[in-house]
């Protein structure tokens, strides 16, 4: 803007101008260390005060709201993953909650009896971290140079598979009537699920308060993976890798154009996620102390989703509020709780059709109607601009197009 | 590798043909680009040259020829690969990332040369941090030569700019890539005379720098007013080649642009 | 090889049962995939409405397993209940939330889609019936198996695969042979030129779901009649397989959708038959991501530009 624009703009009071600048300069308000440090410490209270009003008032749903704040936390993880890997990145990865399965299922099987392991914490979050590489890339490699709805529909399949694999490999496979393994060969505990999987081994002793719930360590652990992972991305986005991700979502030839390993970055996206994702399902078999099927049904990937773009498409804040509303507000709403995957449903419909970017959101995925760009790029700008001084005097244009010569009477020729 | 005037050849193309189905759309294309030059590639619409560009900077593999930068061959190179051997273009119809600021577009451009990853960021690891603030201080330099247009627009994202900021940005970016060899398709185009001249004016300071710049520009008086060399293309083929003056007195071009009965005229 | 070969008849005739019904929605798949570029993810819930439709009809005609009119007579209402609510709602999901955005990112209608595919299932799960719902197809279609040898044939798998391929003649000839089939073609290649040339491409889009949906719907009331059940979850996987099948033959040609359905049915009953059930689905994915990795373009279609 032009000096005097400047100017003007700075009298507003702070508070005036970040209401006017939108959802845009509310998300950038929003995902900064001085409001999301305070928040995390302020919801780390939580279980502090639940416990407050069941102390004194004689509340029975602390437990019940602890664990669903629990549940909120490890959603908010979830939409940020699945923000990672669609809005930065731009890929529909439909197979996303395949990874939380994974997670689960690989710390289930490392920490149970079910094949008779007990790896310490440490040794079973560098299991999981492992396998959610090693399942990423099987898929991620052939499946990321494929157009998008086609990288949609491969990784739908490859959700599906997972979810087979575990239901049916509780018996050994048999091939043309011949089996392989031995009888009672139970890997994955088929419909069961894994049972009695082990919680962490750590320390739940707090200072001057004794030992702390099972449900409030877990919403610890799931806030404090939260935090962290607002941390990455945050820093990502900030750095050269966050750069690369947004120049390949917004246009992917330019990006190659400027040195850009569009695969490289695609598959480190998609890898971060899964891993991500995966670290979720291992804290959530420790805290439930199991791994069911369920943890891979395709519906939970839609109402991820349906976080992801209520919050807005590379949005922090954003996910992590819708993450939250969207896990509350079935229980705020008890008798429409049946409801819930119509009602969200259908707000993902009107939330496409009339706002893409969600609350919050920085991805534009309206009709382009120009060039690279979207409808405001022929406003604000030109008029202020139109009125600075030409840096040229008029003699020196007359040179120019006196420079000519023969067979150009008008400059803008072309055959 | 000396040429003719004695300079340093940086670009070398030869026999460089591109075929799509039925169509020669390049046929046995040669140029050589040296240092310190401003070669511009003109012809009519349809001509071949922005698919000149596309093979250069890797986006399109050629059918045959090579292309040799300072001596290494570009063709079966990835794109990306391409950029960080010393090759860097803007595009006739501007691709700036609209989400962008213009800062990150411009950071963008020195992507292939800053060692900064994911580890590397997390931990705030000081080789990191240092590329970072190399980084910083390169968009600095980038937009130098534009005497603080773009200055007060760092911090907006992209699609908000006029549209002569967004070809600003896009060559501010470019540069940051330290390139090379500039290749620059229409660097001119939607402008009004006044910010044409700006513009030679400005390719010519990117020359003084050291840049080596390959333009391909419809606007005739700008194309005679700053290059060393003129190539002119008419349906894949090249017709002409020469000083400015030389070539457009050239009937062969007449006729390319404006039918026969002018040339003859 | 013995059980290989005492089983494979068996297989195969299975095989093209259920490959009739992945071809019949293939076909919406593929039709929409060539206008619009665009995957209609919500097209297998279309075929499970459709076969809602038709079992809705038949319980109002069928009392306590005795049909109160001419099974015929039920039968043709039931199709006209499936094929024209399906087809209508198709065109609705079109109108409604495709239109909008479609020029927008790619990405959109996508997304948008899969919202449309969660509420039809979440809605009639809550609202008709969480638990699948029996059609009294012993009243109303010929329950006579076919013996030959040593394999069986019902009626009905006869009939769902006789539909199938007079559905797909029916529909080639259609784009083939008739003005407003060339018009769908002519979008289908460049949808600008198309307006240029006087399309009404609206128009042409909106036939195209409307075709689509009503042969989705018409599978959906064949399964009804062959299997005697639908359930809310029927439309999910097989829209999945489906569309794995229209890649398979070649997405956007149609006699490849045919033949990519009957193959995907044949293979995954060659598997179910030979290796275990359990890997079917598996194997049916496995196809397709061999497919989109080695010819993504499918047996029938054309190369495909590179990359997004």
């Amino acid at each position: 803007m032009s000096a005097q624009a400047q100017a003007a703009e700075a009298d507003k009071p702070r508070l005036q101008r970040l209401w006017e600048s939108g959802p845009a300069g509310w998300n950038a308000a929003l995902a900064k260390p001085y409001v999301m440090i305070p928040f995390f410490a302020g919801a780390a209270t939580a279980p502090f005060v639940t416990q407050f009003f069941v102390d004194n008032f004689g509340w029975t749903g602390g437990e019940f709201w602890v664990r669903i704040l629990a549940t909120c936390a490890m959603y908010a993880t979830l939409a940020l993953s699945l923000n990672l890997v669609v809005g930065y990145a731009g890929l529909l990865n439909l197979g996303f909650i395949a990874f939380f399965g994974i997670g689960s299922y690989a710390y289930a099987l490392v920490a149970s009896e079910q094949l008779h392991q007990h790896f310490p914490f440490w040794l079973a979050l560098v299991t999981v971290v492992f396998v959610g590489i090693a399942f990423s890339l099987i898929i991620g490699v052939p499946s990321l140079r494929l157009r998008g709805d086609y990288l949609a529909i491969v990784t739908l399949g490859f959700g599906l598979i997972m979810q087979e694999l575990t239901l049916d490999l509780d018996r050994p496979p048999t091939l043309m009537g011949h089996q392989f393994g031995p009888n009672g060969l139970n890997i994955t505990g088929g419909t069961e699920g894994i049972h009695q999987v082990d919680a962490f081994r750590i320390p739940k002793d707090l200072p001057l308060l004794g030992t702390a719930p099972h449900s409030w360590v877990y919403y610890w652990i799931f806030l404090g993976f939260l935090a962290l992972c607002v941390f990455l991305l945050m820093r990502w986005r900030h750095t050269r890798t966050g750069r690369a991700w947004i120049a390949i979502r917004e246009d992917e030839l330019a990006a190659r154009t400027m040195g850009v390993n569009t695969f490289k970055y695609r598959l480190l996206a998609f890898t971060t996620s899964a891993v991500i994702a995966a670290i979720v399902g291992m804290i959530n078999a420790a805290w439930l102390f199991n791994a069911y099927p369920g943890n891979y049904d395709v519906q939970q990937t839609v109402l991820v989703f349906i976080m992801v773009i209520l919050g807005g498409l590379g949005s922090i804040p954003g996910a992590i509020i819708a993450a939250t509303l969207v896990t509350i507000l079935p229980f705020l709403l008890q008798p429409l709780i049946l409801y819930r995957y119509v009602v969200f449903s259908l707000i993902l419909i009107v939330i496409m059709i009339f706002r893409p970017e969600g609350l919050l959101g920085t991805v534009s995925m309206r009709p382009r109607k120009t060039l690279g760009g979207t409808l405001e790029l022929l406003t604000a700008e030109t008029a202020i601009e139109a009125s600075e001084l030409p840096a040229v005097t008029d003699t020196e244009v007359a040179d120019l197009e006196a420079a000519s010569g023969a067979i150009v009477e008008d400059p803008e020729w072309k055959a | 590798m000396e040429s003719v005037s004695g300079r340093a050849s940086v670009l070398e193309i030869s026999g460089l043909t591109r075929r799509f189905g039925g169509l020669t759309a390049v046929d046995r294309f040669d140029v050589e680009v040296n240092e310190g030059e401003i070669v511009s590639l003109v012809g009519p619409n349809g001509a071949g040259k922005t698919t000149v560009f596309n093979l250069i900077s890797g986006v399109l593999k050629p059918t045959e020829g090579s292309i040799r930068l300072m001596g290494r061959e570009l063709v079966g190179r990835p794109a990306h690969r391409i950029t960080h051997y010393g090759v860097a273009r803007t595009f006739q119809n501007i691709r700036v990332f609209p989400q962008l600021t213009v800062r990150e577009n411009i950071l963008l451009g020195t992507h292939h040369w800053t060692r900064s990853g994911m580890l590397g960021s997390v931990t705030f690891w000081p080789g990191t941090l240092r590329a970072e603030q190399a980084a910083q201080a390169e968009v600095q330099s980038a937009i130098d030569l534009f005497r603080e247009r773009l200055e007060a627009r760092l911090e907006d994202p992209a699609f908000t700019l006029s549209y002569a900021n967004r070809r600003r940005t896009e060559i501010a970016r470019a540069l940051a890539a330290r390139p090379k060899v500039l290749l620059l398709d229409e660097p001119a185009a939607g402008m009004n005379p006044y910010e044409r001249i700006e513009m030679a004016g400005l390719i010519r300071s990117m020359r003084d720098r050291g840049l080596t710049i390959f333009l391909i520009e419809h606007h005739m008086p700008l194309v005679m007013e700053i290059s060393d060399r003129v190539i002119v293309m008419d349906h894949g083929v090249k017709i002409a080649e020469g000083l400015p003056k030389e070539v457009h007195s050239n009937p062969r071009v007449v006729e390319a642009y404006l039918g026969r009965r002018a040339a003859s005229a | 090889m013995d059980y290989f070969l005492q089983n494979f008849p068996q297989q195969l005739v299975n095989g093209l049962e259920t490959g009739s019904l992945y071809a019949l929605i293939a076909l919406g798949y593929t039709l929409v995939y060539g206008i619009l570029e665009m995957l209609n993810f919500a097209h297998g819930d279309v075929y499970m409405v459709g076969g809602f439709l038709g079992a809705g009809v038949a319980g109002l005609f069928v009392h306590n397993g005795v049909a109160a009119v001419p099974a015929g007579l039920i039968v043709a209402l039931m199709a006209l209940a499936s094929m024209g609510g399906a087809g209508l709602l198709g065109v609705g999901i079109e109108r409604i939330a495709y239109r909008p955005l479609r020029d927008a990112n790619r990405l959109a209608p996508l997304i948008t889609a899969i919202g449309v595919s969660l509420f039809l299932r979440s809605i009639v799960e809550v609202q008709v019936s969480p638990a699948p719902v029996l059609v009294p197809s012993n009243a109303l279609v010929p329950q006579t198996v076919i013996q030959v040898g040593n394999v069986t044939t019902p009626f009905m798998a006869l009939a769902l695969f006789v539909a199938s391929v007079v559905l797909m003649l029916a529909l080639d000839v259609f784009v083939f042979r008739t003005r407003f089939g060339t018009a769908m073609r002519a979008t289908a290649q460049d949808r600008e030129a198309a307006t240029f040339m006087g399309i009404d491409v609206d128009r042409v889009i909106v036939a195209t779901f409307l075709i689509g949906s009503a042969l989705a719907g018409m599978g959906g009331l064949l399964f009804g009649l062959t299997f005697a059940t639908v359930n809310f979850f029927m439309g999910f996987l097989i829209g999945i397989k489906a569309f794995a099948a229209a890649v398979i033959g070649g997405i956007g040609n149609v006699r490849g959708a045919m033949v990519g359905g009957l193959f995907l049915g044949v293979l995954e009953s060659m598997v179910g038959g030979f290796i275990s059930t359990a890997f079917q689905d598996t194997f049916a994915f496995l196809a397709l991501i061999v497919v989109l990795l080695v010819r993504p373009q499918g047996l029938f279609g054309q190369p495909l530009p590179d990359r997004a």
